[in-house]
């Protein structure tokens, strides 16, 4: 069972563009039976119809498609009763967080609210990662600190630093905190992704693409490349994020 | 299919916390099908590791058959241009490297753009590290490329992950600017670049062994080239630059 951790659905402001049949071909074609799903920013700025899509998507195609819910941090209450709705009413099963795109600080106090309700909710939260200033791993670590209930998967390994500089802070913060997770997406270096395989074991690494920004193939790819028991490697393509997921399901009920 | 790989590393160096000895790399060499790889050190000489030189040359020798070296130098080092020369002409040495990150300058430094003369005096490419970083930013090169139009200066992992436009674009201005695809995360930037410079100023590269070359050598897999697009970016580009190179000055023979 190989599950992609995340992929970005609809047409982005930002100039990306990734359609739901199109997704279906990529994974049929990759051998990914299943995706998790999230939204785009889409032009209009407002995230609610996004989410609504991603739960028709979801309730289409149930055995492939794993629906998580976008929110802006700075619509304050709005956030919290729009996350609300999305895992409640919605059905999805876990949170989008991109600093980056949206525009706020990840350990600004809104954002790290959220990411306690998500906690509370049972859903994990999926943090666009790495961003220097707005999601970088000590900040993802402060909050990961202020909502230990809360599994966070840090999209590209915690860091996007193409020498390699920030991978010493993505490492500290997982040694610290356990409820953090690194996904596997753009990685540099896949040394790094070995070393935290050792230090923290199979179960906090998983497959992410972030497709359609990164090429979900060529993702697979990197997972594949990674030296590691082969009798482990299932845990980053599918029993890390199926485990969470029933984790979170167990506490709602 | 022949394949060079135009930039990979050697060294064991403790602050960084990478130990990757020539073994290291010929090992993933071979699993991945490569015959040759331009390697350097992740510390510069002489500041951070003032044995630098003689520890890559050293390596090398070992595998004279695999690794092609390139002297990785601190251009703010008073005796920076003694170093390169006598890596090029003593050492054997194929080409500079420099990190802007490490060093603490831009490319259009005053000192970078006197190591990097130096350097086109030989013949030898620089290469330099590109990314996100402020003093590797693409736009960065452009003073450079104007001060030193003699000089072959290849740009490393394309701009990383949000500078790659960027990247082209100043290649695309500089006829003297080549890029490097690795650890690049996007192959249809690879393909990009190829169809907007020419697939002769693409130039395959791993960033082995952190990066491993066989994923770095899947990516260029995936774009699909032609067979003479991929000649020229797996082989012939880095190559024909290597094959410039003279190791002394021209009026001087050898040393």
């Amino acid at each position: 069972m190989i599950i992609d951790g995340l992929t970005i659905v609809g047409s982005s402001i930002n100039g990306y563009r990734l359609g739901v049949e199109e997704l279906l071909a990529s994974m049929n074609s990759n051998g990914i039976d299943k995706g998790v799903i999230a939204p785009v920013q889409p032009k209009t700025y407002r995230l609610e119809p996004q989410n609504d899509a991603v739960a028709v998507a979801q309730m289409r195609y149930p055995d492939r498609l794993i629906g998580f819910c976008r929110v802006d941090p700075r619509q304050g209450e709005d956030a919290i009763t729009e996350l609300r709705r999305c895992v409640l009413r919605l059905g999805l099963k876990g949170l989008l967080l991109h600093p980056m795109e949206e525009g706020y600080t990840i350990n600004d106090p809104p954002a790290v609210r959220l990411v306690r309700e998500a906690g509370s909710l049972g859903v994990p939260v999926v943090v666009a990662a790495g961003y220097p200033w707005v999601a970088h791993a000590q900040q993802i670590r402060s909050v990961a600190e202020q909502a230990e209930g809360t599994t966070i998967v840090m999209s590209h390994g915690g860091q996007i630093n193409i020498s390699g500089l920030a991978q010493a802070d993505a490492f500290l913060a997982m040694q610290t905190c356990d409820n953090l997770r690194v996904g596997t997406n753009g990685v540099y270096r896949q040394d790094f992704l070995e070393e935290c395989v050792e230090a923290f074991g199979p179960e906090r690494v998983l497959f992410t693409s972030m497709a359609p920004v990164f090429d979900q193939g060529f993702e697979l790819d990197r997972v594949s490349s990674i030296k590691m028991e082969e009798s482990d490697r299932q845990y980053l393509l599918g029993t890390n994020m199926t485990r969470i997921l029933e984790e979170g399901a167990r506490s709602r009920t | 299919m022949r394949v060079v790989d135009s930039h990979a590393h050697v060294d064991e160096y403790e602050a960084f916390g990478w130990f990757d000895p020539p073994e290291a790399m010929i090992e993933l060499m071979d699993e991945a099908g490569i015959e040759k790889a331009v390697v350097m050190t992740y510390a510069d000489a002489p500041v951070l590791k003032p044995d630098a030189l003689r520890y890559l040359h050293d390596a090398c020798k070992k595998y004279p058959d695999r690794l092609i070296p390139y002297a990785r130098i601190n251009p703010h080092a008073d005796n920076a241009a003694l170093l390169l020369e006598e890596a090029i002409v003593d050492l054997g040495m194929k080409g500079l490297k420099i990190h802007q990150e490490s060093v603490t300058a831009a490319a259009h430094h005053g000192s970078v753009v006197r190591l990097v003369k130096k350097a086109a005096e030989f013949n030898a490419p620089v290469l330099f590290h590109s990314g996100d970083e402020p003093l590797s930013l693409p736009q960065q090169f452009a003073k450079l490329a104007e001060e030193a139009p003699e000089a072959t200066i290849i740009l490393a992992h394309m701009g990383g992950y949000h500078h790659t436009d960027d990247a082209i674009r100043v290649c695309e201005r500089y006829d003297n600017l080549l890029v490097d695809t690795s650890a690049c995360p996007y192959p249809h930037k690879v393909k990009e670049a190829i169809e907007r410079l020419g697939a002769h100023r693409v130039l395959f590269g791993s960033d082995g062994p952190g990066c491993n070359p066989k994923l770095e050598l899947q990516k260029i897999m995936r774009v699909g080239l032609s067979e003479n697009e991929q000649r020229l970016v797996l082989h012939d580009n880095i190559m024909s630059v290597l094959e410039r190179v003279r190791h002394h000055l021209p009026g001087r023979g050898p040393r």
